[in-house]
């Protein structure tokens, strides 16, 4: 028996090696792009985060320095507060937007295509473009917004000059490019049973009950998902306040660093500081905040049904 | 039977496929690249070094300089070919194309401001030697700006335009409130009364025109007589007392205004480079400039009369009080053709061609002679702007390598004591002690 088998074991090996081969023959190009673009430069950007490094001369050694930087920098601070703060404030207010605004499209009214794609457009127009023409709306003379607020009686609001009203601005704006998200919860909508939802209509249950008791259960891996992917965006914020900031000689932040986040200080520190081994810093420092708080979702993603569990 | 060979081919030869593409990349990736000839620009000829050049200068500053590349490409058939590209607005790519081992071969989006900070760290070839085998020596040079090129015993660049700082005025409009527009203010007080007179309110409170906003720390800091590093000990001197007064007379006109009514005020400008400058439409009644402004005036508003005056300055402060910064011509380390990267700097800042240029953008040419030539000088903003730059009172930017963060910082200064957030003491305080921090670790890592 053991003979017989030997050889078939062999040459079914040789097979699985060969086919292994080829299969990884076919996948070589995205795994030396991933080893070469994306491994290497984020094993690079751990060591250099130890180091003083200008890119010009070679990186210098200085252990835990660039960490203890981070504590004492204050702009650093200002930076980071502005992110929780979009993640903390903006976020929370844009998924509940979005939500609500798929909920009216996923409605049965005349014309529902064609609010769908009105929802949809700004989420294809660049997000370049788009922050362009608020920045007019958002004008403190000329602007829209200004001219809205002036008919209710009140006095014009410095939407990108008053540091108080700076961030609330970019969570209004942000409103605007919710398509994707919109899309997204639409699908799931479409995806709750209408038997259930029937159940709880014979039940006596009103809209609002019915959203609550059988939408919002149903639909919940599609909200983890996008407050996952959100976070992860959230934390990375950078090109809206970018285009809405950047001044002729390329500083940004705004007044007061008011619109200042992280990933904007990051890219300060290293490409106009010179600064590579403490943006680096900050590049971890951000990874490991951003694993935090997607490890914290998942461990408190009891709310969260998934149907397969039944 | 037939199948097998076919699958056994198809794999192997998948195979080979795979190797022979990986090679024939591996292959392109070592060959000597080959530039693109520019889309209506004639492809370079063999033999000929091919410079890839990288300017700041963007819109109709940018055509008169093709023109003057035109010029020297014409000049150097068989030789050199020059290609320009702007990198307006986005001067950090020449780091990373420096750092990235791909350089631009001549690059002037160089900061006078960030040359000892480029110099320093190694991002920048020295050309003394070509300049003293091309017996250029500064003689020829305004001195300052000659001096402003050095670090280290080396020279890192030349420029080919420079500027000065003033304040324009139209007098149509200082005649409107009484003032005598040949004799315009010579004293901060006497600026502040003007600058109040003119300002404008709307029914609602709302600003329609100001007399002036000033900004600008550094130079404003130097009017009043201050200073930013004291290179002798290696210190930060942002808190000197007489910026910090300085600082605190900017930020008595948005307090007097409103800071918000100001913001508001200032995010109504149109585009700069435009018909639509605030100046020109009568927003601001007095704006700080540099002699470049003429040519902006020329081009978007030809009509309009208007007057340059020196800053105005307080007591202990400095008359005629200019600063200067500007484009530095440099290579960048690791340049393959070094050798005609100086000839494009060296025939650029030659009399006739440096002239050229900074006619036509109306900039200051820095060499003596060409900034004397009655084209320029003819005109009294002109002088004005030649006699500053020449004068006792003209300050470069300090010789230190972390220039880019006091400049960032003071300018988060300003709008924090423009808005009433902290006292110009403590802002300046602020300031010195965080830039010092940098410079010290700057200086200890060398």
């Amino acid at each position: 028996m053991a003979a017989a088998t030997k050889p078939h074991t062999a040459r079914w090996d040789a097979r699985k090696t060969r086919s292994l081969l080829t299969g990884l023959a076919f996948i070589s190009p995205a795994i030396v792009g991933f080893l070469l673009f994306a491994a290497w430069p984020i094993l690079q950007s751990f060591y250099y985060s130890f180091t003083d490094y200008n890119i010009f001369q070679p990186p210098y050694w200085i252990g835990l320095q660039n960490y203890q930087d981070l504590v004492s920098d204050r702009v650093y601070g200002i930076a980071l507060r502005n992110t929780l703060y979009m993640v903390l404030i903006g976020l929370p207010v844009h998924l509940l937007f979005d939500f609500l605004m798929a909920l009216l499209l996923a409605t049965r009214i005349r014309g529902l295509s064609i609010y769908r794609t009105i929802f949809y457009l700004p989420s294809i127009t660049p997000v370049v473009a788009s922050t362009i023409v608020w920045l007019w709306l958002f004008n403190g003379q000329y602007g829209v917004l200004n001219e809205i607020v002036g008919l209710f009686g009140f006095s014009k609001i410095g939407w990108l000059t008053d540091p108080a009203f700076t961030k609330p601005s970019l969570i209004f704006m942000g409103m605007w490019f919710g398509g994707n998200t919109i899309l997204i919860y639409l699908a799931g909508l479409r995806d709750v049973p209408t038997s259930l939802l029937e159940a709880a209509e014979l039940d006596g249950a009103n809209a609002l009950r019915k959203t609550w008791h059988v939408t919002l259960p149903m639909i919940s891996p599609v909200i983890f998902y996008t407050l996952i992917i959100n976070v992860i965006g959230y934390f990375q914020y950078f090109t809206e306040a970018w285009v809405l900031t950047a001044t002729r000689d390329g500083a940004a932040g705004g007044p007061l660093n008011s619109m200042l986040f992280y990933a904007m200080y990051l890219y300060q520190s290293a490409f106009q500081q010179f600064k590579m081994g403490y943006a680096s810093a900050q590049a971890w420092v951000l990874f490991a905040v951003v694993l935090l708080a997607t490890g914290l979702l998942f461990r408190f993603s009891g709310w969260v049904y998934y149907r397969s569990e039944e | 039977m037939s199948e097998q060979p076919t699958r056994q081919w198809s794999r192997r030869g998948f195979l080979q496929m795979v190797g022979m593409g990986g090679a024939a990349m591996a292959l392109a990736a070592c060959a000597v690249p080959v530039a693109p000839a520019p889309a209506g620009q004639p492809a370079a000829e063999s033999g000929q070094a091919f410079l890839n050049y990288w300017t700041g200068w963007s819109g109709f500053e940018f055509d008169e300089l093709q023109k003057l590349v035109d010029k020297f490409n014409a000049e150097h058939t068989d030789q050199i070919f020059v290609n320009m590209t702007t990198v307006f607005g986005q001067y950090e790519k020449v780091l990373t194309a420096i750092a990235g081992g791909n350089p631009p071969d001549v690059v002037s989006a160089v900061w006078l401001r960030e040359l000892v900070s480029m110099a320093a760290r190694g991002g920048l070839q020295p050309v003394t030697q070509y300049a003293e085998a091309a017996a250029i020596d500064g003689s020829e040079y305004f001195p300052q700006f000659w001096d402003a090129w050095w670090h280290n015993e080396e020279l890192w660049g030349l420029m080919v335009t420079s500027n000065s700082q003033v304040v324009a005025y139209q007098p149509a409009l200082l005649a409107e409130v009484g003032a005598d527009p040949a004799n315009p203010p010579k004293s901060s007080a006497e600026l502040d009364a003007l600058a109040q007179s003119l300002e404008k309110m709307d029914a609602d409170g709302n600003i329609e025109r100001v007399g002036l906003l000033p900004a600008g720390l550094t130079w404003w800091g130097r009017v009043f007589g201050g200073s930013f590093y004291d290179a002798a000990n290696q210190k930060i001197t942002a808190n000197d007392p007489k910026v910090v007064a300085a600082l605190e007379w900017e930020a008595s006109f948005r307090q007097r205004l409103s800071p918000e009514k100001v913001a508001a005020f200032q995010s109504g400008f149109g585009d700069y480079m435009s018909t639509q400058n605030s100046f020109f439409v009568g927003k601001e009644a007095m704006t700080q400039v540099g002699e470049w402004f003429i040519q902006f005036q020329k081009k978007f508003a030809p009509d309009l009369v208007m007057e340059f005056m020196p800053a105005p300055y307080p007591d202990g402060g400095n008359d005629n009080t200019t600063t200067f910064d500007g484009s530095v011509f440099t290579i960048p380390a690791g340049v393959q053709a070094p050798d005609a990267s100086w000839e494009f700097i060296r025939w650029l800042s030659e009399a006739e061609n440096m002239g050229e240029f900074c006619y036509n953008i109306q900039n200051v040419p820095p060499k003596l002679a060409p900034a004397s030539e009655d084209r320029f000088v003819s005109d009294p903003r002109f002088q004005l702007a030649v006699n500053l730059l020449n004068g006792p009172h003209a300050f470069g930017p300090d010789k230190m390598p972390v220039n880019s963060l006091l400049y960032s910082r003071l300018a988060e200064a300003e709008s924090a004591v423009f808005n009433g957030q902290m006292s110009a003491q403590e802002a300046l305080d602020q300031v010195a002690s965080e830039v010092q921090a940098e410079l010290d670790k700057v200086l200890q890592r060398g």
